[in-house]
């Protein structure tokens, strides 16, 4: 038998925008959740990223300090500049400019926003940069700092090249 | 009232089922290829990691380590420069060798390498040398297929992942 009319009728209008507009607001608190945990991990991701690279920098860095061959070996020694001779005589050049570190000017790593350069002697005084007497260089402190997304990382390390 | 009740004829329902294998058809494709994609370029990340792990290792152990790309057997390895040995998979355990065109990089090929013999060294210091000589120009150390690629900085050993945004 045929059933009444009223069951058969649609919705209305005004159910179906009660439909979009609730589907809406769930889709939109959804999204702004979503995106803010992709944003999270975007910026774990690029901090992690920026960290790795300017330790290794650093580690990088030390092990050639490291070599230098004696202390009248060394050429220059300024804040963010330094350029010796390793033992064994090869010539090598740190500079730091544009937030872009370099070893004989290739770059070592590419998001230093500061990076200096800090040269002591025998009695643990600080020398002042460029340093005019290089024979009284004993220990050099290397200091970087990365910025991942606004994010400031302090990176230190000291070396004191073993053949002094 | 009761024509109207009527299912779907014959005819609509061959219809409807063309035009969703053809969909279907397209998608697949689709799919099939960015799958292929997303493994070349997992595959220059891959690299990208396994070089940096192997360069780091050379560092904090003090010893060389020798990167070796072989494109006709389309993997790469990771030795001790000194004796030989493989370093371990710090992942999978075992020698570190990395096989690709197959399991999840089976759509993956090496096609080429800039290093002479396909042979890398980094120092205990981590510098990049090539045939015994240090290297002096930015050097291609993997090429895959699709152009993703990992070079080498000469003197300084940073490694850059390049993705070829014109193959996606």
């Amino acid at each position: 038998m045929l059933k009444p009319l009223d069951s058969q009728r649609g919705m209305t209008l005004a159910e179906l925008i009660v439909t979009v507009v609730v589907t809406g607001i769930i889709a939109g608190t959804m999204a702004r959740v979503l995106s803010s945990s992709i944003d999270m991990y975007d910026f774990l991701n690029t901090r992690r990223r920026a960290v790795q690279d300017s330790r290794f920098a650093l580690q990088r860095l030390s092990t050639e300090l490291r070599q230098i061959a004696s202390p009248d070996s060394i050429l220059y020694a300024a804040e963010d500049s330094l350029t010796f001779y390793k033992h064994g005589g090869e010539p090598l050049s740190i500079g730091w400019s544009n937030h872009t570190l370099r070893l004989n000017g290739f770059p070592l790593a590419n998001t230093i926003k500061q990076f200096s350069l800090k040269y002591y002697n025998d009695k643990q005084q600080q020398l002042s940069s460029p340093v005019g007497n290089v024979k009284k260089i004993w220990r050099i402190r290397i200091e970087l700092v990365v910025s991942p997304k606004q994010h400031d990382f302090k990176l230190y390390h000291e070396v004191k090249p073993r053949n002094f | 009232m009761i024509r109207k009740e009527s299912g779907a004829s014959l005819i609509e329902l061959i219809m409807v089922l063309v035009i969703s294998s053809l969909l279907a058809a397209v998608a697949a494709q689709r799919l099939l290829r960015d799958a292929s994609q997303s493994q070349q370029r997992n595959a220059a990340r891959t690299a990208l990691r396994d070089f940096e792990y192997a360069r780091n290792q050379a560092m904090i152990h003090g010893k060389a380590v020798k990167i070796k790309i072989d494109v006709q057997e389309n993997r790469y390895s990771v030795r001790w420069a000194a004796t030989g040995i493989y370093l371990n998979n710090p992942v999978a355990g075992g020698p570190f060798v990395r096989q690709f065109g197959k399991d999840a990089f089976l759509h993956v090929r090496i096609v080429d390498t800039g290093l002479p013999n396909g042979e890398l060294v980094f120092t205990f210091t981590g510098k990049p040398v090539a045939a015994s000589k240090a290297l002096t120009a930015i050097t291609t150390a993997i090429q895959f297929n699709g152009g993703h690629r990992v070079d080498v900085m000469p003197h300084t050993g940073q490694l850059k992942l390049i993705i070829n945004s014109a193959a996606e």
